[in-house]
């Protein structure tokens, strides 16, 4: 026996250490959204002030064989062994799956930098008549509290919410009303089970809440041809957390009277006649099909104009505003999509320059507190 | 290096593994050394100069007192002892204490020492206090001296326990650095004992960590008293499956290699006073400071006095030694108090109320004492887990006087949470005496092993998600 238990450990021993010796090396991790490392290349230099040694330990944990096997594992394991919360994330009901943020995201330096940069903008905005609305969304944890794993107490958000509305102002924060209304929407599909993002059910409760706030005389769900594009979407709460469960959908809110044309980035060549891109669809992370991702900016226009709107709107978000855009772009002549993370340019001419009248400022409650460009973009204003 | 790490078990311990059993037998010591040298200059390349310089150094204080001992030069050798621990303290001193002195001395006295900002050499104070050891043996009498350096460097930077012990005085090895006996058995017998240490690490320390982390990374004052005692029973545990976990493993590699370690903790958890919970605590750092500090004092051969004084200079460098920080020393000190106690009035009280006039009192007492061992070890944790003291003493006050705020969500979520870890927490500080079958035990600790990689495979898991830069 004594011998088994040797043979059994060497086994093991030896078999992993030749399997990571010869498996193939993998770039690029979908799930992670990240670089991999590979095997880092000798050199006397970065040996002696330990580099290479730092590298070569993450290179053999990021190159594991069957890696992404094991991490699952581990997550089925932490759930066994009855936790509900892992990785920051909430194990809820229903198979919701919901980021949690402690109070270090929400009171940090860089949220209240954030806070100051909003009320700044929107001073501004009222000086030269534009008109400011400011939607910070709060994370599905602060509304689906009915979702939440028994006694589990998310960080609450109000509170950031509240000192926006404060420092801002009434008619410009719209915060606490949208948290409102996405509460009375609470059991409805309002937020993805799997990704960090809000659906575009979500999204079209909020504008409701915002067209009627500016006067405008809003779209009904109706009015929108409502398709369902994605029934096996597994999001980013799934790669933070990889338990078995099941994938969301994914639907499309596109107008039924009015079609777009998407400039990128100021290059022509880039010009698409749909705010949805499919073939986002045979990616990992499928909510890019929202105006096709993240990008700078994104001029949104209607072929087809059928109301005489002169309004001229810009929306500064994160990836929240994505399926938020096409809901709204349809009552205005023009509408910019500004995501300051690619963005560098002067935001004070852009504002002058393309006769904004209406501005949006639309985030998640924890991208707002830990952006690091926003504050940046509207440094220009003062 | 750390032994729960993928490249200590895919990487070195295969190699070095391989080229010891086919290596022949006069050359063992010298693969040892040298994978030694290996595993400590992986993190830290630098430092292997100064546990090289260490070595050198005590290599010929040893020679050198038995030179004069061999001519009955006492006095001589006595400088050669004197000069040794001389030097290994300046070592520890300088790397490990001088900023602390520094610092303290400014609070106390407004004067500024300016200091160079130095990293603490790891594994400097096990391998000071092995090598003090060494020529204080030989002084003594007590083992003979080492005239290969290869063996005498092997002592030193033996890498079962090079970074966290147990501490191996000279005398209870230097026999087997020249001759041991690698077997199948005492190979077998390494395997489970490391598996076995690996699991307590991996899985127990590092997963109840994270609800101490959870605890003492929110604010203090939304902290009720359920959740702060909960907080310091998982760092209790975590300090304990992390620490004997890592003795485990060195004991266990160090029997895979034919050598046989002291122990260093017999179920601490188990213990029915203060007194017992150090002699089943870190057992060899304790051994250490008797042999070497407590006994040459005097002990307690010259009063109660005296021994009180003894005991206070042991307990307050026995804190020390755990940290460069005051709360360590106030740590040791509250152990002193409670050992002071024990000696001249609890455990005689204890045992008065245990002798067999009654069963049911008899069994109270213990039950009590018990708990009553619980309570301090786990204030004592908390001092021991706070480097600012006034955190320490905040979060004690809550423990005892929050009784207003006795239970709450937070409570309730982290014991639905941890409750589970908790169980297996407890189950593992046990006892337990059962005999397995050979064939399940051999199976078990398999199964231990893949959990691990398990969660050493997940442990940089890092998901970029939202952005790309």
């Amino acid at each position: 026996m004594k011998r088994i238990t040797v043979c059994c450990f060497l086994f093991l021993l030896g078999s992993f250490t030749i399997f990571s010796l010869v498996f193939p090396e993998t770039f690029f991790s979908e799930k992670e959204n990240r670089f991999l490392q590979t095997r880092p290349n000798f050199s006397t230099h970065k040996l002696m002030n330990g580099t290479f040694g730092q590298e070569y330990e993450s290179y053999l944990s990021d190159q594991f064989p069957f890696r992404d096997t094991w991490i699952s594992f581990h997550a089925q394991m932490e759930r066994t062994i009855g936790k509900t919360k892992i990785n920051n994330v909430y194990v809820g009901k229903d198979n919701y799956f919901m980021e949690s943020f402690d109070s270090l995201t929400f009171s940090s330096a860089q949220a209240q930098k954030n806070i100051d940069s909003l009320a700044c903008l929107n001073t501004y905005l009222q000086t030269v008549g534009v008109n400011s609305r400011i939607m910070i969304i709060p994370t599905a944890s602060e509304i689906l509290t009915e979702k939440l794993p028994p006694f589990a107490h998310p960080y609450s958000q109000d509170s950031f919410l509240n000192q926006i509305e404060q420092q801002v102002g009434y008619p410009s924060s719209l915060c606490m009303a949208v948290s409102h209304t996405l509460s009375d929407h609470a059991n409805e599909e309002i937020y993805y089970r799997t990704d960090h993002h809000w659906t575009s059910l979500g999204a079209f409760y909020a504008y409701e809440t915002w067209a009627n706030s500016l006067g405008i005389i809003l779209y009904k769900k109706e009015n929108f041809d409502i398709q369902t594009v994605s029934s096996n979407f597994y999001g980013t709460i799934n790669a933070k957390l990889p338990l078995a469960t099941i994938p969301d959908s994914i639907h499309t809110y596109t107008n039924r009277f009015v079609s777009f044309t998407a400039i990128y980035n100021k290059n022509p060549d880039t010009t698409r006649t749909s705010l949805f891109d499919l073939t986002a669809l045979s990616k990992r992370d499928q909510y890019s099909l929202y105006l096709g991702g993240n990008y700078g900016l994104i001029e949104i226009t209607p072929t087809n104009p059928v109301s005489s709107s002169t309004r001229r709107l810009l929306i500064i978000k994160d990836s929240y505003a994505n399926c938020f855009a096409p809901i709204a772009a349809g009552h205005f002549a023009y509408t910019a999509v500004i995501d300051p993370r690619f963005y560098s340019d002067n935001i004070k001419d852009f504002i002058t320059k393309n006769k904004i009248t209406d501005l949006l400022v639309l985030y998640s409650a924890s991208g707002f507190a830990q952006d690091r460009y926003f504050s940046m973009l509207v440094s220009s204003i003062h | 290096m750390v032994f729960s790490s993928l490249i200590f078990l895919f990487r070195f311990l295969p190699a070095v593994l391989c080229v010891y059993f086919i290596t022949p037998r006069f050359l063992k010591n010298t693969v040892l050394f040298i994978a030694s040298l290996i595993f400590y200059a992986w993190g830290e390349p630098i430092y292997v100069v100064l546990m090289l310089f260490s070595t050198v150094v005590d290599y010929t204080h040893g020679l050198l007192v038995q030179h004069f001992k061999d001519r009955h030069q006492i006095k001589q050798a006595r400088i050669i002892v004197a000069s040794s621990v001389i030097i290994n303290l300046s070592l520890l001193y300088f790397f490990k204490y001088a900023s602390f002195l520094a610092q303290s001395i400014y609070t106390i006295f407004g004067v500024l020492i300016p200091i160079p900002e130095v990293t603490l050499p790891i594994g400097i104070s096990f391998y000071t206090f092995q090598t003090m050891s060494y020529t204080i043996d030989i002084y003594r009498g007590e083992a003979s001296v080492q005239r290969n350096i290869i063996s005498f460097g092997t002592y030193i930077s033996l890498f079962p326990q090079l970074i966290a012990g147990p501490i191996v005085r000279y005398k209870s090895i230097f026999q087997q650095l020249n001759k041991r006996d690698e077997t199948w058995e005492s190979f077998a017998v390494g395997v489970s004992r490391f598996t076995i240490g690996l699991g307590k690490k991996v899985l127990l320390a590092n997963s109840i960590g994270l609800l101490w982390d959870t605890i003492s990374a929110a604010g203090s004052s939304d902290l009720g008293l359920m959740t702060a005692w909960m907080g310091a029973f998982a760092f209790g545990f975590q300090i304990y499956f992390d620490f004997s976990g890592y003795s485990d493993m060195a004991i266990g590699l160090g029997s895979m290699f034919g050598f046989h370690f002291p122990e260093n903790f017999h179920y601490p958890y188990l213990s029915r006073s203060i007194t017992e919970f150090w002699r089943r605590w870190h057992i060899s750092l304790g051994t250490w400071f008797r042999e070497y500090v407590y006994i040459p004092l005097g002990s307690n051969r010259n009063g109660s006095i005296v021994q009180l004084r003894n005991l206070l200079i042991v307990w307050g460098l026995t804190g020390l030694w755990h940290g460069a920080s005051w709360n360590f020393v106030i740590w040791g000190l509250w152990f002193f108090f409670w050992i002071v106690l024990e000696k001249f009035v609890l455990l005689r009280l204890f045992n008065y109320l245990q002798s067999p006039s009654s069963h049911l009192c008899s069994k109270l007492t213990g039950f009590f004492m018990h708990i009553y061992t619980i309570v301090i070890v786990a204030v004592g944790w908390v001092l021991f887990a706070f480097e600012r003291l006034n955190y320490g003493l905040h979060y004690i006050r809550i423990m005892f006087c929050s009784w207003d705020h006795l239970i709450d969500s937070q409570t309730l979520f982290l014991l639905s949470n941890y409750g589970l870890l908790f169980l297996l927490c407890t189950i593992g500080s046990l006892h337990l005496r059962i005999r397995l079958p050979a064939a399940l035990k051999t199976a078990a600790c398999m199964i231990i092993f893949l959990l691990c990689i398990v969660y050493l495979v997940d442990a940089t898991y890092n998901p970029f998600l939202y952005f790309r830069f």
